[in-house]
């Protein structure tokens, strides 16, 4: 159950974010490093899982994000989004631009809008998970995820950071239906590679 | 289930009340989607390298320099005022200078109430002066030393001047107006 702690927490870093940019705007360096502790990790965890271990392109899509920030912060408040909404945006920006120029990514999203339907309607109630070890179920999710396709895998990637369906519906600028689907759907698909990575181990393959 | 994609929106992101827990009951596939979602919810984050130190100096090289961008700018709007004040006073000063120079000594509608005030005063404090001068130097001009010719002089100025002097004053009275 989510604990109201949690939300109270996040207005609390939101009110502190505001703070520290209004002293980085006003010259104070300090404060941007506070701000870009805050963030760091989660977004190039975010980042590295989104590009499937692609880790140069992860680290250039990192770089040019906080780039883009620094430029950008004096018309934050503006935007009226919370901190890691829109750094994520940003990067999500970024690493969709890197998509489409290599066109992959819209031959699979094609396809898992396809196979979208179809996986809503027939669906295995096996529980794969159960049998496997952590690392084991790591390494397979690993795997499952690659084979999403980078909206669907970001949407599963988000909810994993805790970012509520409504700031990923604006960071994909979609509604939250669309947004809710990919989320299923990546679960299915999911349990789906696991299922089919353990009877692929029984069966020594 | 008909209300599925509601209940899936609300235990997707994290609620857990007894409505979602009464539906999970008699609907298996909302409930195999959630016993999934949790056992991979904090998977594969705990594994990832930490970010390189080479992109943390590069990110924090440009917030330095970004930052004293922002403290230049903002020193300045901080200070602008200076010059912007020094430049009205300056203003001022000239056209209250010119307004009085213009008044050929007499009041003039912008001066203050204060400033003629002060002025009527000198005006009647020396003819105060003057008259109790002339009263003094009548009742003791026998007694002057006349032969020092200086002294001499100005006894003889003294005992016709008063009468020129207070009229002249009274006449300049006169011309004072205060609005």
């Amino acid at each position: 159950m989510k604990a109201g702690g949690d939300s109270d927490r996040k207005m609390m870093n939101d009110a502190e974010d505001d703070i520290l940019i209004k002293n980085f705007l006003d010259g104070d360096a300090e404060s941007f490093n506070i701000l870009y502790e805050r963030y760091r990790k989660q977004l190039y965890s975010y980042l590295n899982r989104l590009l499937g271990g692609q880790s140069a392109l992860a680290d250039d899509i990192f770089q040019q994000t906080w780039l883009k920030v620094i430029d950008q912060l004096p018309r934050y408040r503006s935007s009226g989004k919370k901190t890691l909404a829109w750094l994520i945006t940003i990067a999500h920006n970024l690493a969709m631009d890197h998509f489409r120029r290599n066109r992959k990514s819209s031959g699979d999203l094609t396809g898992d809008v396809a196979e979208l339907e179809a996986s809503m309607v027939c669906d295995d109630a096996s529980e794969p998970w159960r049998d496997m070890h952590r690392s084991e179920l790591e390494q397979a999710l690993n795997k499952a995820l690659d084979e999403l396709s980078p909206e669907f895998r970001e949407v599963f990637l988000l909810r994993q950071d805790d970012v509520p369906f409504k700031d990923i519906a604006e960071i994909q600028e979609c509604s939250i239906n669309t947004v809710l689907a990919r989320m299923q759907y990546a679960l299915k698909k999911m349990r789906r590679c696991l299922a089919e990575w353990q009877n692929a181990g029984r069966n020594g393959v | 289930m008909k209300n599925c994609e509601s209940i899936r929106e609300r235990m997707l992101s994290g609620e857990d009340s007894g409505e979602i827990r009464s539906h999970l009951e008699g609907c298996p596939e909302c409930a195999l989607m959630l016993s999934f979602w949790e056992s991979v919810k904090s998977s594969g984050k705990s594994s990832l390298a930490d970010v390189p130190a080479s992109l943390d100096f590069a990110v924090m090289a440009k917030a330095a320099e970004a930052a004293r961008r922002h403290r230049n700018a903002s020193l300045l709007k901080k200070f602008l005022w200076i010059p912007a004040a020094a430049v009205l006073f300056v203003s001022a000063g000239v056209v209250i200078f010119s307004m009085s120079e213009s008044g050929d000594g007499k009041i003039s509608a912008s001066e203050k109430p204060v400033a003629a005030a002060v002025k009527l005063m000198s005006w009647d404090s020396l003819d105060t002066e003057i008259l109790v001068l002339s009263a003094e130097l009548e009742s003791a001009g026998s007694s002057i030393d006349l032969a020092n010719p200086e002294l001499e002089a100005s006894a003889d100025y003294l005992k016709t001047a008063p009468s020129a002097i207070i009229d002249s004053s009274h006449r300049s009275k006169k011309s004072i107006t205060v609005i």
